[in-house]
């Protein structure tokens, strides 16, 4: 029986990337417990008293050999059951789970917006060839691809926050009333976001647009009086959204990870800053939680975006940079 | 601004191999040229830095503290008083040392491999990109926090990490372009003239693919340099009160209202920086070919 | 366009219902009150606690806990300002000839949260846990004079120590120590505790902001407190702090930065309030572990500080000059004495005596946990240098600092929040300190405090402790460099606040809110 190629598509690229779930787990349980030293001196500091460290060592089971460890936290972490905060002294699951809530909202938000602007903007570049707002574009992407996530944020918060009273200046979600306030309030760090992501998909719908507008299928479009309006929408953006798709994908699993430094300089209480803030504190199992988490998003916004890419440009079966 | 280069067709040309001089120069943008140059100001700077530099970037109080940009300091004071330009021209030192290594280190062990990878093919190839790929299913950031994290942050530890993690894009990116020079004739010829593996991989591959090595390395450099500002700017890249530019954005954020001058001077300095080696990178990616590439990631 | 003409829709009415979508995104999304508007007073500390925080009064060692506890908690007396004893729960009290045993008359009709009343009982339970062998309150180690089987109840609200040993200052002792409601688990008062305090616990989990707590319907002062809720959060970044205020998003900082105050100033919607402290920064040292050992090494590195350049650097000039001693002078019992400069030519010729002809070599931790730790650090290093003292200095990550790095390494950068002479001096000094940070053992010291302890004489007791605070200042391992001021602000319609010269006894329990 003929298998469906799609659907043996889907099946290898999900299988893969359950087996890369797995192998991260292994990389971040074995960075913490195989680097040089005493795991619970590591935790508690060298002059930890002796009682403290043999406490620690009873309730992590330092004793046990490592791959006995990890696979009791696998076979946890499968049940649900992440362990307990060295620091809270609380399951480690719901923080993760609230944290991770709001890495969401943020991020999502921060995807919403930066679909529909890139796309546009793009278009008019390319529409706007050599003008002066495609130049303008130019530079604005030159400076978002240059400057750092900690810069844009900490600027806009000075000028657009402080100075021109656009935004409040802390994310306080809780005190917002209304939906409209929520937004407002998370506003600035999503333009953060969005300053960086939007470049580049910009430059590719750009230079895919001009290519396409080239072609001599368009120029046969245009040849045979459609409007200029119908041609780009119609018969241009399909073709240029493959490659665009490509790049917002891309931005979607960098924003896993650009999105821990945009949490710190907003101080956002996302997994992003749990993760840095566990990693602050030795917290172990908060650590290992977390960064599984967190890895676990990337690898699933990967594999969507491999797929959306592959399914709708069929002929990048390759595998695309 | 002409097209930007980004097509994810193409291949290394074999023209190319013997691009004149002229064709090279005819074919660099000015904003290249000009990044280029700017690169160049930021290198010497770095290099002169005790020449140049009006004070040490550790001495306190050469003058009080948060003072305004004057004459006698061209970028002002910062929280202990220290002048604010020289620790902006130090750290051109330390980041482009830091990030210039990672890049280095990531060029060369990627280049090294990929090459190997690519002409070798195979079973070895198939199992090396699946772990490649493995590896780079991990965000970089969460893996650098945890080795600097955990193992206590340095300026060797976190070129050494960021280097590596990007050993993987560069593998990829070498070894498609030396597949693709394989599949030229002159290789086949080479090997029925009985060459050994080394001198093809020497003579015949690496001066075809040197073009893209180089792209690589400068697109690394930028790459590094976001990355360890960011580093630096969690607390976790140089410590203080070494004159690291992340690290300084982090000390100075927290005293804005003070002055905005520790902060500013080198946010600013760091995304020119990078803006150069982008403008830069453009400008080689013309003169060797667009190579088969994703984002800038 | 044109398809959507298709659907009827003018260009109009789809500009109209977009208009309306948006708008009613500012509708407020839960129901609004019918009644009176809640007063919701918002508030926050400066540092940050993550899922370390605790509402357990016994346990909280950050200025996050303080709050919690404050709102939620009393003790049977509070201090005032000026360190002076004030009733709370406690209305008087009495001691014997000697100092040995205290007598508390407790308030009558003073309800916990849960309606229960307050009772002797309460008392001793409260205390008792301190001591709790199995996980010991940090506090257990100054309260060492309690016996925590020799408190009595002779009626419900009477409450008898009988101390291990005279102390002639125990109301001061204790004022910290605050009462919970009897019978209750670490895992409860962890997050839930009952207390008498003016606001009950709505919601607490570490790591989860805001905490926000409800106005106590019985509490014990007519009339207050002032509002009807209270939430509480931390903003760590100094320049968050000043951003929220002139934003209005939050009512009362306490925790400010002593510059960068402009925009503060100068805005109308906001009132400045500053107070001097016996909040001290210095630099301490095991004396217990080479070169600091040596008496000599330990007075060169004293000689070395220029104090008036670290007033600029560290505090903006806001505060005073420290003088070795842990007392303020301005503290009852505070040493009056020549203030000690800096001698570079001395302090190198000490380090010679001691056997460093050739200066030593030091590692200095710091962090940025606390505001001027670093630059104390960083100014004190340029400062030796000079006298041969060649200073690494080491920054530790800021939440690490007070667990990993406070009182385990042996040179570090520290601070301590403001204390009656006592306190201190005995917390940080003596022999068997919880918080010995300098690894001190001098028993003189020790025993002109346990002597001015039993003086029940003012006059000789300030004596015992000026001699005593010679002794800290002569051969102890501190240098107390600094007194910082405390700058605290509220929003312009939020009255009744008074800034505590104390950062961890803020008090909100006056504050109303206007309009």
């Amino acid at each position: 029986m003929r298998v469906d190629p799609i659907l043996r598509l889907i099946v290898t690229r999900l299988s893969l990337a359950f087996v890369s779930l797995f192998a991260v787990s292994l990389i971040i349980f074995s960075s913490i417990a195989i680097l040089p030293g005493d795991t619970a001196e590591r935790i508690l500091g060298r002059d930890a008293t002796k009682q403290s460290l043999e406490a620690l060592r009873a309730e992590l089971h330092l004793s046990d050999p490592a791959p006995l460890r990890y696979g009791r936290w696998l076979a946890g972490v499968v049940h649900g059951d992440f362990g307990r905060s060295l620091v809270a002294d609380r399951p480690v699951l719901p923080y993760i789970g609230a944290y991770l809530g709001r890495t969401l909202v943020l991020g999502g938000l921060a995807l919403l917006v930066h679909i529909p602007l890139s796309i546009g903007l793009g278009l008019l570049a390319a529409a706007k060839r050599d003008g002066p707002f495609d130049i303008g574009m130019s530079i604005a992407v030159l400076i978002g691809m240059s400057v750092p996530e900690f810069v844009t944020g900490i600027f806009l918060v000075l000028w657009l926050a402080n100075d021109l009273h656009l935004f409040p200046p802390l994310a306080l979600i809780d005190q917002a009333q209304s939906m409209g306030s929520a937004l407002l309030m998370l506003a600035l760090p999503v333009m953060t976001l969005n300053f960086a992501m939007t470049a580049y998909v910009v430059r590719q719908i750009r230079s895919s647009m001009i290519d396409i507008l080239r072609s001599d299928y368009v120029r046969m479009a245009a040849l045979r009086g459609l409007p200029p309006s119908r041609i780009l929408l119609a018969h241009a953006l399909p073709n240029a959204l493959g490659p665009a798709i490509n790049a917002i994908a891309l931005n979607a699993s960098w924003l896993v990870g650009g999105i821990v430094v945009v949490e710190v300089v907003f101080n956002y209480p996302g997994l992003g800053r749990l993760l840095v803030e566990s990693i602050r504190f030795r917290d172990v199992p908060m650590v290992q939680g977390a960064a599984l988490v967190l890895s676990a998003t990337y690898i699933s916004v990967n594999l969507v975006a491999d797929l959306l890419t592959l399914l709708i440009n069929p002929k990048l079966r390759t595998r695309t940079a | 601004m002409t097209d930007a280069p980004i097509s994810a067709r193409g291949v290394a040309r074999p023209e190319q191999r013997h691009s004149g001089a002229v064709r090279l120069f005819r074919r660099f943008p000015i904003s290249a040229m000009v990044a280029g140059i700017v690169l160049l100001a930021y290198v010497t700077i770095a290099v002169f830095a005790p020449i140049i530099s009006p004070y040490s970037p550790t001495d306190i109080f050469v003058g009080s503290p948060f003072e305004p940009p004057s004459s006698l300091y061209l970028l002002g004071t910062d929280n202990l008083g220290r002048d604010v330009l020289s620790r902006v021209i130090y750290g051109s030192r330390t980041i482009l040392l830091m990030a210039g290594s990672a890049a280095g280190l990531s060029a060369l062990i990627g280049g090294l491999l990929g090459m190997q990878l690519g002409y070798r093919g195979g079973l070895v190839d198939e199992i090396a990109m699946r772990i490649l790929e493995i590896i780079m299913s991990i965000p970089s950031i969460i893996f650098a926090l945890l080795i600097v994290g955990i193992l206590g942050a340095s300026a060797p530890l976190v070129t050494f990490t960021v280097g590596l993690l990007s050993v993987p894009n560069v593998t990829r990116v070498v070894r498609a372009a030396t597949q693709s020079v394989v599949a030229e004739e002159f290789v086949t010829a080479a090997r029925a003239r009985g060459e050994t593996s080394l001198s093809i991989v020497l003579r015949e591959i690496l001066p075809n693919v040197a073009g893209t090595l180089i792209v690589e390395f400068s697109i690394r450099t930028g790459y590094a340099i976001l990355f360890i500002g960011g580093l630096g700017f969690l607390g976790f890249g140089a410590q203080p009160p070494t004159p690291d530019w992340g690290l300084m954005v982090n000390e100075g954020r927290g005293m804005i209202d003070a002055s905005i001058w520790p902060v500013v001077s080198p946010a600013v300095c760091m995304a020119a920086l990078v803006t150069a080696v982008n403008l830069f990178t453009d400008g080689i990616m013309r003169i060797f070919g667009p190579a088969e590439r994703g984002r800038i990631s | 366009m044109s398809d959507i003409k298709k659907l009827g829709l003018s260009r109009r009415t789809l500009l109209a219902s977009a208009a309306v979508l948006g708008g009613s995104a500012f509708l407020p999304l839960g129901e609004v009150n019918a009644s009176t508007a809640t007063k919701t007073l918002r508030i926050a500390s400066g540092e940050a606690d993550g899922v370390k925080g605790t509402l357990d009064p016994a346990y909280g060692t950050n200025d996050p806990d303080a709050a919690r506890a404050n709102l939620v908690f009393e003790g049977l007396v509070k201090l005032d300002e000026n360190f002076g004893v004030q009733p709370s729960l406690a209305t008087d009290w009495k001691t014997n000839e000697d100092g040995s045993v205290w007598t508390f008359h407790l308030r009558p009709n003073v309800k916990f949260h849960d309606g229960s009343p307050f009772t002797a009982a309460d008392v001793i339970f409260s205390f008792r846990r301190l001591f709790d062998p199995k996980a010991p309150s940090p506090s257990a180690a100054w309260l060492a004079p309690i016996n925590p089987d020799a408190i009595k109840a002779s009626d419900d609200l009477t409450v008898e120590f009988n101390l291990r040993q005279p102390v002639v200052e125990f109301p001061e002792l204790i004022a910290y120590s605050k009462i919970v409601k009897a019978g209750q688990t670490n895992e409860q008062l962890r997050t839930a505790g009952i207390g008498t305090g003016a606001f009950k616990v709505e919601h607490f989990v570490p790591g989860e902001e805001p905490s926000t707590y409800l106005r106590h319907d019985q509490y014990w002062q007519p009339g207050k407190p002032g509002v009807d809720r209270v939430e509480l959060r931390t903003v760590p970044e100094e320049s968050a702090r000043i951003a929220a205020l002139v934003s209005g998003q939050i009512d009362i900082f306490w925790d400010l930065p002593l510059r960068g105050l402009t925009r503060l100033e100068q805005d109308k919607n906001i009132v400045l309030q500053s107070a001097h402290t016996g909040f001290w920064l210095g630099i301490t040292a095991w004396t217990d572990t080479p070169p600091f050992d040596n008496l000599k090494v330990r007075q060169a590195l004293k000689l070395a500080v220029n104090r008036e350049q670290l007033l600029k650097a560290v505090l903006g000039g806001r505060g005073s000059l420290g003088n070795d001693s842990p007392v303020a002078p301005w503290v009852k019992f505070g040493l009056q004495a020549p203030q000690r400069e800096q001698d570079i030519e001395q302090a190198k010729k000490l380090l010679a005596e001691a056997g460093h002809p050739n200066g030593i070599d030091l590692e200095l931790y710091t962090s940025a946990s606390g505001s001027g730790l670093v630059e104390l650090a960083t100014a004190y290093k340029a400062q030796a240098e000079p006298a041969g003292i060649r200073i690494k200095i080491n920054q530790a990550p800021a939440e690490d600092y007070w667990s990993n790095i406070w009182l385990k390494k042996p040179f570090i950068v520290t601070a301590w929040s403001g204390k009656s002479a006592d306190a201190a001096l005995a917390r940080p000094f003596l022999s068997d300190a919880e918080w010995n940070e300098t690894h001190w053992h001098n028993k003189e010291f020790d025993n002109y405090i346990f002597e001015a302890r039993r003086t029940l004489d003012e006059t000789k007791r300030g004596e015992l402790y000026r001699k005593a605070q010679e002794l800290v200042r002569d051969d102890g391992g501190a240098i107390v460099a600094l007194f910082s001021d405390a700058v605290g602000a509220t929003r312009a319609n939020v009255k009744g606040w008074k800034l505590h010269p104390q950062k961890l006894s803020q008090s909100f329990v006056d504050v109303t809110i206007e309009g």
